[in-house]
């Protein structure tokens, strides 16, 4: 291969490397842009999924929004991140534990990564995880009993 | 009536609470119906000069309905009082039945008595020791029903003790209108004295005194939260318009700019408490302090009632103006965190926001300085102090909260041994004023702290890689002796960080990145932090420490 051929090669797979990682980058540093009802919906849904494993209906819920910050440093005003926060009451069979038990089998099996899973008492437990929407997803024991459910969406913009 | 486990068990303290927090809307409804009446009946002597007779009995309505109003709140508190013991006791019985179970006893809800299951005594030396067993569970179990029938009895007293005398009603008379003076003698007593005092006045009192000198009244520990609400509130209404007044009569640009920014400052609180609705108590503020940077005591919910309240102390270049709404946003966020962990209750969460002393600035050195921290001690060691007093029904969990330089306020106040908290929990603290938990709090693990690996202000060697560069670039080789010098120099101004392994509180664990980002939804410090301040040791994540036993 000539010297010319050489240079040719290499400046094409430069520009090849250039504009994949601008592809990866631009892809990964825009952050969604999402309305705040449909924000607000895959918040619930995520909760209803919770509750309706336990088999226990949501409790006390308070969605809105928060300042966060984009997987590259985007903030401002429209950058925000939506979070729901719930209760369930004690299951009516069965144990905390075993409620949390199902939880995990049913996250694992949907491919979420688990962040947090720990026993930390009797009939007490922590469950974190992030879906594959990137949504955080906790769920934890409460006091004296039952459960405290906490989802936290990804930053989207505001339209 | 005969008590039993049972009846216990299967008391519903949420009715309690519910009936306590009904007498409490009566008293305030009876509260507002007076203050209409009062300024409705103003007028009499003017429209109607020659109607003594009238403007003697509309006296006498004024004064009963004045009194009206303290039964009601003590009606209110006995049974938030025995909801929180019912309450209280039925964890008791839940711990003695579960340690019974255990062991293989069976406990009879009905009777009381307790039994060994079958099959559990195998020989004569285990009927001994099971015989024995079952005497301490009796005990136990005698003792929280004698617990629970005094309480019965207490209740009893106080909702008879409130109800009106027949014939002559809540009483027809009021006592002397409180004066300048008297609000003067009590800047010099103790927030509890300053309660005794404040209860010992009729409601007729109460509210001349919230009308006439409303900042006083609002700032004075010891008053309970509600009534520090309405007389600020009143204070911050007559600035405004006094402000507004004095921006329309003219007057120079200097003038007149200062008096707009004071105004902007007013008009911040007021958004404020607007966005919280029912839930915002504004327990102080001074629009004018420290050359404007402000004064500002913001609750979300009532701290009087709630069973978990953290008072948070916010650092470095916090103004009242400026700092507002991110610092309002952060407790908030604590707020519902810590809330959702205590499900049988919804609003016994109150996080307050005391901004009450002057935070250091960016444009000088006071950061580095103690002067500050100092002269926030007393400020903040009486309001807290002021919140033990004024507290209804059991004492509650009551935490002292602080981040950054808001740290070394809180850490000058518990080592003078006055600052009455359950826990202490700081965030990204440069250092707190003493050697180790142990000056803190009697029992170092409830002392708490937490600091992102990428905090400069925990510790400086924190700030790397990107000081750690800079200080390579500027020092050389000694860029990292520079860092290490830096960090012996924070430590020698504010005291080894709480964080350190050496300090000996409990250190929990911060996933959040820098200074600032305590609070981010979603994130381990900040749930670290709610779950401390619910009381639910067990759930926080810790790096070193011990955990003490979760408030029940």
């Amino acid at each position: 291969m000539t010297v010319r051929a050489r240079v040719a090669a290499v400046a094409a797979v430069a520009v090849v490397v250039v504009v994949l990682t601008s592809i990866v980058l631009l892809r990964g540093s825009a952050v969604e842009t999402k309305s705040e009802s449909e924000a607000t919906r895959l918040v619930q849904e995520h909760a209803e999924a919770i509750a309706t494993l336990v088999g226990m209906p949501l409790r006390d819920p308070s969605i809105g929004p928060y300042p966060c910050t984009g997987r590259f440093g985007e903030t401002g005003d429209d950058v925000v991140s939506y979070r729901g926060v719930y209760n369930i009451d004690p299951p009516t069979s069965g144990t905390h534990l075993q409620m949390l038990e199902r939880l995990r089998a049913d996250w694992v099996a949907k491919g979420y990564t688990l962040t947090d899973d720990r026993t930390v008492g009797a009939d007490r437990g922590v469950l974190t995880a992030t879906s594959t929407d990137g949504f955080n997803l906790d769920m934890e024991t409460a006091s004296p009993d039952g459960f405290a459910v906490f989802v936290h969406s990804p930053c989207f913009e505001r339209p | 009536m005969t008590l039993t486990l049972r009846a216990l068990a299967e008391t519903s303290t949420a009715d309690f609470t519910s009936a306590a927090e009904a007498w409490a809307r009566l008293a305030v409804g009876l509260d507002n119906g007076f203050e209409k009446y009062v300024a409705a009946a103003g007028e009499l002597p003017y429209v109607w000069p020659t109607g003594t007779e009238a403007e003697e009995r509309s006296g006498r309505l004024r004064a009963e309905a004045s009194n009206a109003h303290e039964p009601c709140q003590r009606i209110s508190r006995a049974l938030r009082t025995h909801a929180d013991t019912v309450r209280s006791l039925q964890n008791m019985l839940a711990d003695i039945r579960a340690d019974a179970a255990r062991e293989g006893l069976d406990i009879d809800m009905s009777t009381g008595v307790v039994s060994a299951a079958a099959g559990t005594v195998d020989d004569a030396s285990d009927v001994r020791r099971v015989e024995a067993r079952i005497r301490n569970y009796a005990g136990q179990l005698t003792e929280v029903l004698e617990r629970a029938y005094a309480l019965d009895r207490e209740t009893s007293a106080e909702l008879d003790a409130s109800v009106p005398a027949l014939g002559s009603g809540f009483g027809g008379t009021t006592g002397p209108a409180i004066t300048e003076a008297d609000l003067a003698t009590q800047s010099g007593r103790t927030p509890a004295q300053v309660h005794d005092w404040w209860e010992s006045l009729t409601r007729d009192q109460q509210d001349q005194a919230m009308r006439d000198f409303p900042q006083t009244v609002g700032w004075l520990d010891g008053v309970p939260a509600i009534d520090r609400d309405k007389a600020n509130r009143t204070a911050l209404q007559h600035e405004k318009e006094d402000l507004i007044e004095r921006l329309n009569a003219g007057g120079s640009w200097d003038a007149n700019s200062d008096l707009n920014e004071q105004l902007q400052r007013v008009y911040k609180i007021e958004d404020t408490l607007k966005g919280l609705g029912e839930s915002g108590f504004l327990l102080g503020f001074d629009t004018t302090a420290y050359d404007g940077h402000g004064k500002v005591v913001i609750a979300i919910n009532n701290p009087d009632t709630a069973r978990h309240t953290g008072v948070w102390v916010p650092g470095l270049s916090t103004t009242l103006w400026g700092s507002m709404d991110d610092n309002m946003l952060r407790m908030k966020s604590l707020n519902e965190s810590a809330d959702a962990l205590t499900r049988d209750r919804q609003g016994d969460v109150s996080t307050v926001y005391w901004l009450g002393y002057d935070a250091p600035d960016l444009d000088n050195v006071s950061v580095l300085q103690e002067d500050r921290s100092k002269a926030g001690r007393d400020p903040y060691l009486g309001f807290v102090q002021g919140l033990r007093a004024t507290h209804e029904g059991e004492p509650g969990h009551l935490v002292a909260m602080g981040h950054s330089y808001g740290t070394t306020v809180v850490g000058e106040a518990a080592k003078t041994g006055g600052l009455p908290v359950d826990d202490i929990v700081v965030a990204g603290s440069p250092g707190m004023h003493v050697a180790g938990a142990g000056d803190l709090m009697a029992d170092p693990r409830h002392v708490w702290a937490g600091a992102s690996g990428t905090d400069p202000v925990a510790e400086a060697g924190n700030a790397r890689p990107w000081s750690g560069i800079a200080a390579g670039i500027a020092f050389g080789a000694a860029g990292p002796i520079v860092l290490a010098g830096a960090e012996y120099g924070l430590d020698e101004l504010h005291g080894i960080a709480p964080t350190d392994a050496s300090f000996g509180g409990n250190n929990w664990v911060a996933d959040t990145d820098g200074h600032t980002s305590y609070w981010d939804a979603g994130s381990e410090s900040l749930s670290n932090q709610a779950r401390i301040l619910a009381g639910q040791y067990d759930l926080v994540t810790l790096n070193s420490g011990e955990r003490p036993e979760n408030v029940r």
